[in-house]
């Protein structure tokens, strides 16, 4: 027997429910493969309906929308030190350099926007990390501080073998989770994500901000418990190969 | 360039993507995004700093969307056809689960009747909770979340899928 409506179960995917309604309809969903089923669903509807958007946010912003919002006073140009510190060889950082000169000739600092995409379309279908996303998958360690307002939330060994971490951008307002695939990591979910951070820069986000459906996903996928920070440390010596 | 406005660049990115789930047109949703940031800046007193600019923009530019619609309608002018979902999303089919592709959900969330589609871009796409969500339309929580259920429900069945008719 059934007791959950989609109104419920949508809640539930949205992660409106109080952890006691959670645990109901978890247990509900061991014990019922057709409302496991449908709760799948609607998960996948949010994840299919976030990642179908992501995209804009990578797009350069239109130089007569930040004229509009009165960014005017421009050619504050901020690569440098930040770019180094993104770990790409000096051929790379003068490319990128140089595409967002053009935007940046234009919209200063906000070329930000528009740098090189953080996910980008993978060779064989889907989504993959690159520039600073792929940076700081690379890199940074769960408990550190973001750069570039990135931050990972956690890192673990998936049920198909090879590292999975969590990651949140807080300025696009994005969660996912990426996981290593050939040498590159394949976001293999993204969603909207309105936690921002208190602060207005935004750097800090705990890993436990990380919106319900990036959590249900590492529900899913993870196997044992998350890497703690040694292994985590042994699994980036390793360039995350298992 | 005073902090609101610098906040409001930063949101930017956001505003496009809000403004793309509901006017179908890239065209037509930067547009949407500058009739926004205009009203914004003309009524900048009305904000409180320290709340959400967010929730205050996103109401502004639902506003302004509602607005642009009912113009619309009296020049008699037809909504663009629902082609627009194809602009989004190409790059999205793998790693759905359950066959859900990207493409295919923003093709149909274009297709929604206008209060689902609000609904459904507030809290699917950019990630608010219902009692924001509720708030930026200004509508009682109970009615955001009969539009969720409805508006979703209507994607899942037009996309079909395991188990279900197409």
């Amino acid at each position: 027997m059934i007791g959950f409506d989609d109104e419920r179960l949508m809640a539930y995917v949205d992660g409106e429910l109080g952890p006691e309604v959670c645990s109901e309809i978890e247990a509900a969903m061991a014990a019922d493969p057709v409302l496991a089923e449908r709760v799948a669903r609607h998960r996948a509807l949010r994840q299919a309906a976030a990642q179908a958007f992501a995209g804009v946010l990578s797009e350069p912003v239109p130089e007569r929308l930040l004229r509009a919002a009165g960014k005017v006073e421009i050619l504050r140009p901020s690569f440098g030190a930040s770019r180094a510190a993104a770990g790409r060889p000096p051929w790379l950082q003068l490319a990128a350099m140089a595409a967002c000169l053009v935007v940046g000739l234009a919209v200063g600092r906000s070329l930000e926007f528009g740098e090189p995409a953080a996910l980008a379309p993978a060779p064989g279908g889907g989504l993959q990390a690159r520039g600073v996303l792929a940076a700081a998958l690379d890199r940074q360690l769960a408990a550190e501080p973001g750069v570039k307002k990135i931050s990972v939330g956690l890192s673990f060994r998936s049920k198909v073998g090879g590292y999975c971490r969590t990651f949140q951008m807080s300025r696009e307002a994005l969660a996912g989770l990426a996981c290593r695939r050939e040498g590159r990591w394949a976001a293999v979910m993204v969603t909207g994500s309105a936690v921002r951070g208190g602060d207005p820069q935004g750097y800090r986000m705990a890993a436990s901000a990380a919106p319900p459906a990036v959590l249900a996903a590492v529900d899913e996928m993870i196997d044992g418990a998350p890497l703690d920070r040694e292994q985590e440390i042994a699994a980036r010596a390793s360039g995350w190969r298992p | 360039m005073n902090a609101f406005q610098r906040e409001m660049v930063e949101l930017l990115p956001r505003l496009r993507r809000f403004a793309r789930a509901l006017a179908r047109d890239g065209a037509d949703a930067d547009d949407l995004v500058q009739l926004t940031v205009e009203r914004a800046l003309g009524r900048a007193d009305q904000w409180t700093a320290g709340t959400r600019l967010d929730s205050w923009m996103f109401r502004i530019m639902k506003n302004a969307w509602i607005d642009e619609a009912r113009a619309r309608q009296r020049r008699g002018r037809v909504f663009a056809p629902a082609e627009a979902g194809e602009q989004v999303g190409d790059e999205g089919a793998a790693g759905i689960e359950r066959g859900l592709e990207a493409a295919a959900v923003a093709r149909e969330i274009a297709r929604l009747p206008e209060d689902q589609r609000l609904a459904v871009a507030l809290v699917l796409v950019e990630g608010l909770s219902y009692r924001e969500a509720a708030e930026v339309l200004e509508i009682p929580e109970g009615t955001l979340t009969s539009r969720l259920v409805r508006g979703r429900n209507a994607v899942l069945e037009r996309l079909g899928g395991p188990g279900e008719r197409v």
